[in-house]
């Protein structure tokens, strides 16, 4: 048996991830940013989320980390799943101390 | 001739026969291109004695016209001592084999490896995953004793894909995370054309990261045996599969927890019970559902749906528990 907490989620940038089962995550609502590369032609453009989660405690935040070893990352959007790549080197986790843990990341995706 | 392989040791805990492609999944392998086991159905050859011919070992096989000749260089495991003894054939005479071996009293040859006659030893695994033969094998060569770790973790986690399952359903099975498998084995050199043995049954398997300590099996999230209610039925209660101590449901969003579902038969019946209670710790609701046991889901690691409807506003935690009875 397991138990389980449930929270509202009026907003947010919900995501799930593979590592040993499926996991779930609702971060803070992301600011989004467009990244457009390539001049003339082949244009390409990547939709980037930067998000966070705050307040967390010691197991909550030892769960999160594994979504920076997963290979298999989705982001809900409008009803449907999309992939996600979490950016290298854009997770910082830290210990406020006082409020607990923290959890800074950016999420890329196809637009 | 028939080459023997002996299955030394394999991966299972218990009897759990759950691997992850993610850790070495080892099955060891014995060399034995002669032995003296005469046990049914004997083999071609066996070692019938081993014997002190003018200070020299000798060695005599069950029967004349072995493929072993004179020149041959041999592998000898003394299984008195345990040591292994390499020579070369000097002299034959009908079933008996003479070697440049100085005897020594009390030398008993449980087996015999010819390296002249098996050029470029190596075993060979093929695995049938979920019904079907991969085309990939796994290679592994043996040591100077005939012994090699065989790992066929490589072969499985090809199949490991990314992408959830079809989430229709109320248990989903997890086809690109999980799968079972049977494992043959055959020993190869130049020139061989030999036949794979199944090393036999059924193993799963499912995509966990393990460390080097808890190793490769999951047996810690195998279905546990709990009690017979009614004493005719067997009823298992399956660990959840999930990285958080407390995972948290976020209210109208999906949701669902893995859990490893053993081979399980058509008559089997899993029941997933939510047990909702609100912030003053009261039961407000219980939600039950069952799934059938099938031949898609049995052998993976499943994903039991949450229904975002099923969870009302008030609640403030629920438990979840699978449980599944196999009657008798």
């Amino acid at each position: 048996m397991i138990r389980v907490k449930a929270i509202s989620a009026d907003c947010g940038t919900y995501v799930r991830w593979y590592y040993n089962g499926y996991q779930y995550w609702n971060f803070t609502p992301a600011k989004k940013t467009i990244i457009t590369e390539g001049e003339s032609f082949a244009i390409s453009a990547k939709q980037q989320l930067t998000t966070n989660s705050k307040g967390l405690n010691y197991t909550e935040i030892t769960g999160l980390k594994t979504l920076l070893s997963s290979i298999d990352a989705q982001l809900y959007v409008d009803g449907s799943w999309v992939n996600i790549n979490v950016l290298p080197k854009s997770q910082i986790v830290f210990n406020t101390q006082v409020n607990g843990y923290e959890m800074d990341l950016i999420f890329e995706c196809s637009l | 001739m028939d080459i023997e392989i002996e299955i030394v040791s394999t991966p299972i805990d218990g009897t759990c026969k759950w691997v992850t492609p993610e850790s070495p999944v080892l099955f060891g392998l014995q060399r034995k291109d002669i032995s003296n086991d005469d046990s049914s159905p004997a083999p071609d050859w066996y070692i019938d004695s081993t014997q002190d011919n003018g200070g020299y070992l000798e060695f005599t096989l069950s029967a004349i016209d072995s493929p072993f000749s004179e020149g041959d260089s041999l592998m000898l495991h003394d299984d008195t001592t345990g040591e292994e003894l390499y020579g070369v054939i000097t002299e034959v005479s009908g079933a008996d084999f003479l070697t440049d071996i100085v005897w020594v009293a009390g030398t008993d040859i449980d087996y015999i490896n010819n390296f002249t006659l098996f050029p470029g030893y190596y075993f060979e695994a093929l695995l049938t995953i979920n019904g079907v033969v991969n085309a990939l094998t796994a290679r592994a060569y043996p040591n100077s004793a005939g012994y090699a770790d065989m790992n066929i973790a490589g072969v499985l986690q090809t199949t490991i894909l990314p992408g959830k399952a079809d989430e229709t359903l109320n248990i989903n099975p997890e086809v690109n995370k999980s799968g079972r498998f049977t494992v043959s084995f055959r020993p190869c050199y130049y020139g061989s054309d030999e036949s794979y043995v199944e090393e036999g049954g059924y193993w799963s398997y499912a995509s966990f990261v393990r460390n080097s300590i808890q190793g490769g099996n999951l047996l810690e999230y195998e279905g546990i045996f709990i009690d017979e209610d009614p004493p005719d039925d067997f009823n298992y209660v399956y660990p959840i599969c999930n990285q958080f101590e407390k995972p948290v449901f976020f209210k109208g969003l999906p949701f669902d927890l893995s859990f490893l579902l053993n081979r399980v038969t058509n008559d089997q019946t899993f029941t997933v019970t939510i047990a909702i209670y609100d912030a003053t710790n009261t039961l407000i609701d219980t939600i039950s559902y069952e799934v059938e046991g099938s031949s898609t889901n049995s052998s993976r690691l499943c994903s039991a749906v949450i229904s975002p409807d099923d969870i009302p506003d008030e609640a403030k935690y629920f438990d979840v528990e699978i449980t599944s009875v196999v009657s008798v």
